[in-house]
């Protein structure tokens, strides 16, 4: 052994922690080479400092007691840290238990209301949706509100509408029918020249009804149906929320339906409603074409969805008959281009 | 005697007495540990308490499979680093001579006053080369010289490998030597140290 492999071994030989041939071979070294034994004095000493611990002072008496008492507040904090969780879980409950009971509440406020149900079912606090039909004065209730619309949505559409050139002159008079063609009202525009139409004075500013539109269901003329009635002029009558009947003139018979579509019956079995059932002559498309009092001043275009109505498209429109409103739907399982060239060529008499 | 794995059992099931035993038995490793690294021994009693009511409310994290010591060592050793750098302190191991007795080394030659108080000088910059150690350098040590520890026991608290424990534990002390003799040459020392190297 030399000098450089004593001086890795010292410690391990100081800590006694050295294989006993090696314990051997250290004590030779250093007894024949003076400056190891230097090395080794000094190791002796590093470990004697590093093991001494007479310099450290005593625990206090009172520790134990004073740690145990710590821990018998932290057990009973655990305790009260438990309880504060079980009534936080029991506040937390109470306030869905009241959630729930105060949520049909919060539905009637107006500022929370964006669905309005069945006019006959609305509640009390909400006020329904009522139109005014320009030139005859009726007045129907919404039905289904399917989308919300707020005052300054309806402000920015009307806007936009009049800027239509389409859209003729809105100082003609409140009455005049919406898409503009006042003198033509066997000839309803297609669906991009008509507009919406809001009777501002008949709807009050802070009113639900005054922020809802769109209210088709496509369950109201889905499915087609296919039942035998008898092709006549039915005399429609139109009840509303509070009772008021009024006679609609049967003047509702579509004309200029293509040849390709032959009529297959005629439901009025619904009061209040017409509907058309036609047929492509291979019968593969079903066209329905159903006329409704007027409930609403507005045209739209919706496809509804393919999946749940297989592939069923629905259009409807805003129509003034003889000064009479009434909203023609046309539905069926072709393409809206297709409803939309019959709505344009299907005129009423 | 009951092992210090059937306390924490004990403990577990809400025996508190056991938790005493349990006190008992570590408070002074715990507190050396603790003291060598913070010097001061009012703080190094709370955080020595801090430490035991750490370990009362982390026992349930304790692995049963491996030995209670280590466990709790480590605890003391992080708490105590936590405790010092929140404070924005060095992190030292003391060895204050104010607690020191010298009285113990008379035995070694008390008719050559010349050697004693060679010895005494020698191991005070043995000390001050020790605190000059990283702290990890000089945690390691202390648990070997000041707790007894092997080894594994070492690597079991530091949460490293033994071989890692071996390779640093020689590294600190050929750190100390190193600083014992650039501290004895910068102040210019002849003697038979002097060609240690």
């Amino acid at each position: 052994m030399d000098c450089q492999e004593l001086n890795k071994q010292i410690y391990e030989y100081c800590d006694d922690s050295v294989s006993p041939q090696m314990y051997l071979k250290v004590k030779k070294h250093l007894k024949d080479c003076p400056s190891c034994q230097q090395l080794y004095k000094l190791t002796r000493l590093e470990n004697e400092v590093l093991r001494d611990t007479t310099d450290i002072p005593a625990l206090s008496p009172d520790f134990t007691s004073r740690v145990m008492g710590s821990v018998g507040s932290v057990r009973r904090g655990a305790g009260l840290l438990y309880n504060r969780k079980f009534w936080y879980s029991g506040l937390a409950a109470v306030a869905v238990v009241a959630l729930f009971l105060f949520m049909p509440q919060l539905l009637k406020n107006p500022a929370y209301v964006n669905i309005a149900d069945k006019g006959d079912a609305a509640p009390d606090s909400v006020t329904p949706l009522v139109v005014s039909t320009p030139g005859n004065g009726a007045t129907v209730e919404q039905l289904t509100v399917a989308e919300q619309i707020t005052g300054n949505q309806k402000s920015a559409v009307q806007q936009e509408m009049a800027a239509d050139p389409r859209s003729g002159d809105k100082s003609d008079a409140p009455s005049t029918p919406v898409y503009g063609a006042p003198a033509d009202t066997s000839s309803p525009p297609s669906v991009l020249g008509t507009k919406l139409d809001f009777d501002a004075d008949t709807i009050p500013e802070d009113s639900v009804a005054n922020q809802t539109l769109m209210f088709y269901e496509p369950e109201q003329t889905m499915p087609l149906r296919a039942r035998e009635t008898p092709i006549a002029a039915p005399s429609v009558t139109q009840d509303d929320s509070e009772g008021v009947v009024e006679d609609i003139e049967p003047v509702l018979t579509p004309v200029n339906v293509p040849p390709s579509l032959r009529l297959l019956q005629v439901d009025i079995s619904t009061s209040s409603r017409t509907v058309y059932d036609y047929a492509s002559q291979d019968g593969l498309s079903r066209v329905q074409i159903a006329v409704d009092p007027y409930i609403e001043p507005e045209v739209q275009l919706q496809t509804l969805d393919k999946a749940s109505t297989e592939g069923i498209n629905l259009l409807s429109r805003w129509v003034k008959l003889n000064g009479k409103m009434v909203t023609v739907t046309y539905s069926g399982n072709v393409s809206v281009e297709e409803l939309t060239n019959l709505a344009n060529t299907v005129r009423f008499q | 005697m009951t092992t210090d794995e059937a306390l924490t059992a004990m403990i577990l099931r809400g025996d508190v007495s056991a938790f005493e035993q349990l006190i008992n038995r570590y408070k002074n490793s715990v507190f050396t540990i603790i003291y060598r690294m913070t010097g001061q021994y009012q703080e190094a009693e709370d955080i020595c308490q801090d430490v035991f009511i750490t370990v009362y409310q982390k026992l349930h994290q304790y692995d049963r499979n491996k030995r209670f010591g280590p466990w709790i060592h480590r605890i003391a050793i992080n708490t105590t680093i936590s405790v010092l750098r929140k404070k924005n302190k060095m992190v030292t191991l003391n060895f204050d001579e104010t607690y020191s007795q010298p009285e113990s080394d008379y035995h070694y030659d008390y008719g050559n006053p010349q050697l004693f108080l060679e010895r005494n000088e020698l191991k005070a910059e043995i000390k001050e080369a020790f605190t000059s150690l990283p702290e990890s350098y000089r945690v390691m040590l202390a648990l070997r010289y000041q707790l007894d520890l092997d080894n594994q026991e070492i690597a079991e608290t530091l949460g490293i490998t033994k071989e890692n424990v071996e390779v640093k534990m020689h590294r600190a002390r050929k750190s100390m030597r190193k600083a014992v003799l650039k501290n004895r040459d910068e102040r210019g020392k002849q003697d038979g140290l002097s060609g240690i190297k």
